[in-house]
């Protein structure tokens, strides 16, 4: 397991990333998601040795480890943003060059391998400077998988892809049960990809973990009538209950709940609070689930 | 060994997929060997000396500019972050980089031989003092070429990398020239001594001292620590 320990960096005045903590489990994808200049790619660059950190330790198995020491990146995979290759060579020698690189044993093995798994197997020996963007994106995909490494960090690794190629990268990518960083702006392709979420939005982390007990976290709707807004709002903050959104129209006040704790004891709450109310007229209460883009717009505006 | 050899081949391939490689290499090669072969020729002495007069002058405007081109190929084509995630310490980039600009350039070097082998054809040249030519021009590359690698690094912008370098190699051969030591009377001898041309002269005429070896091994420590140094630096 990675694990990253109160990591700041500053540009300058500027303060990108603010003591952030979190973990990427072993064998599992975790989503990396936020908003432009949230300080994904800062987080990327510190892991991967590129940047270095002002503050903040990274541990890989308990064990410290410094990223700028060139030693411990043999245990990094990496797929930049842009995927930056060599289009003077083609996906095999590219391959070979990234694996020698990395000191990756059976390696004309493992480029067989990939490349039949990510089907460029047919275009190996031409050059790169040649493939479309979908095989490029194939071909460093495949790099960064190379030597099987103890994390693989994935940076928009969809771009480029035609539905039908995303899919077939997407079940690669739930086969190979390396432990994966991956970063994208789709978060329906997060949703579906990853295990495990972190959410950074300028500079901290608003919340990371299991993408399951994220999605359970829905929220709460409900329109009372005859209620003085001012009073429930008060009564909800005492029982921990935030309010995600509201309106009143009349005498209609439509509330939107999410909290922390599961909502069948918010509802609970809830409905002890209405009962001590007798005027209030609760008109309608409904439970809304939420997607990982509602959830990550909800918690990134 | 293996992953050395990986990256040095990648780095020629980068070089000579350039168009502009060839066209100032075969330049470079042409006009060095026709002002070399037309003294020789005029002269009629059996020795390489006008090769070797002229050599610094290509060499200060070419290790500069293949050092450009080689310093700045990963950040120009947005590669520079793969590179830094790969498991490859600074000493090992900048090494790789710059024996691929030597092997490039000692091409230069080995397109005279045919002007040695004409010597050879027509009379008896002293060998050592041809191989002390050669010996002496390999240097003095790799001299250039670190002090080139230097300046390019230390630049924050590619081209004035490169006119510093050049700038620089113009400077320090200037004060081996006796046109500008006739000026300064008392700091002759010091101005000499720091020019890479009076010790690669001494090479060129077949002689090679402790000071000259000395000369040379410093300035290759300093250019070489302080390189990897600024790099390691802009990194953090």
């Amino acid at each position: 397991m990675f694990e990253l320990k109160n990591i700041s960096k500053n540009f300058g005045p500027h303060r990108v990333l603010k003591d952030i903590s979190f973990k990427i489990p072993k064998g599992k994808i975790t989503g990396l998601l936020g908003p432009n200049g949230a300080g994904k790619t800062t987080t990327i660059r510190i892991i991967t040795g590129i940047l270095a950190a002002d503050r903040g330790a990274i541990f890989f198995h308990n064990q410290l480890i410094n990223p700028l020491d060139w030693h411990s990146r043999f245990q990094l995979g990496y797929l930049p943003e842009d995927n930056p290759l060599y289009d003077f060579l083609t996906p095999y020698e590219y391959l070979q060059f990234i694996g020698e690189m990395r000191q990756a044993t059976t390696l004309e093995q493992q480029i067989a391998w990939l490349a039949k798994k990510l089907f460029f197997d047919d275009r190996l020996h031409d050059l790169i400077g040649h493939l479309s963007k979908g095989y490029r994106q194939r071909v460093g995909l495949a790099a960064s998988f190379l030597g099987t490494p103890s994390l693989i960090i994935l940076d928009e690794p969809l771009n480029g892809l035609d539905p039908n190629q995303q899919q077939k990268v997407r079940q690669f990518l739930r086969q190979s049960r390396s432990t994966i960083l991956f970063s994208s702006h789709i978060l329906s392709e997060v949703q579906a990809i990853c295990q495990h979420v972190v959410i950074i939005h300028q500079g901290e982390i608003i919340t990371a973990g299991d993408i399951n007990n994220l999605l359970q976290k829905s929220s709460l709707i409900i329109q009372i009538k005859n209620t003085t807004p001012s009073v429930l709002q008060n009564i909800l903050a005492k029982a921990k209950i935030k309010i995600a959104r509201q309106k009143k129209k009349g005498q209609i006040f439509t509330i939107e709940l999410t909290s922390n704790q599961p909502l069948d004891k918010a509802q609970l709450s809830l409905w002890r609070i209405i009962r001590q109310h007798p005027r209030w007229q609760v008109l309608q209460l409904k439970t809304k689930h939420q997607s990982l883009k509602s959830i990550f717009q909800k918690l990134t505006q | 060994m293996k992953r050395f050899w990986a990256f040095y081949q990648k780095e020629m391939r980068f070089l000579f997929r350039q168009p502009l490689t060839f066209i100032f290499l075969i330049l470079a090669i042409i006009l060095n060997n026709w002002l070399a072969f037309s003294v020789i020729l005029v002269n009629r002495q059996s020795t390489l000396q006008p090769l070797w007069q002229n050599l610094p002058f290509f060499f200060m405007f070419l290790a500069p500019l293949v050092s450009l081109v080689l310093i700045n190929e990963e950040k120009q084509n947005n590669r520079e972050e793969l590179i830094r995630s790969l498991p490859l310490s600074t000493p090992f980039i900048l090494a790789n980089k710059l024996i691929a600009a030597f092997s490039l350039l000692f091409i230069l070097l080995l397109a005279s031989t045919p002007l040695a082998g004409m010597l050879f054809w027509l009379d008896h040249p002293d060998k050592g003092i041809l191989l002390g030519g050669y010996l002496g021009g390999s240097i003095l590359l790799l001299a250039y070429l670190l002090a080139s690698f230097f300046f390019n690094i230390s630049s924050r912008y590619n081209l004035s990398g490169f006119f510093l370098g050049f700038l620089f190699l113009l400077g320090d051969d200037l004060l081996g020239q006796n046109f500008f030591l006739l000026h300064f009377p008392q700091l002759g001898s010091w101005f000499r001594y720091l020019s890479f041309r009076t010790h690669y002269q001494h090479l060129g005429d077949g002689f090679l001292s402790l000071s000259d070896v000395i000369f040379f091994l410093t300035w290759f420590i300093i250019f070489w620590l302080s390189t990897i140094i600024v790099q390691k630096r802009k990194r953090q």
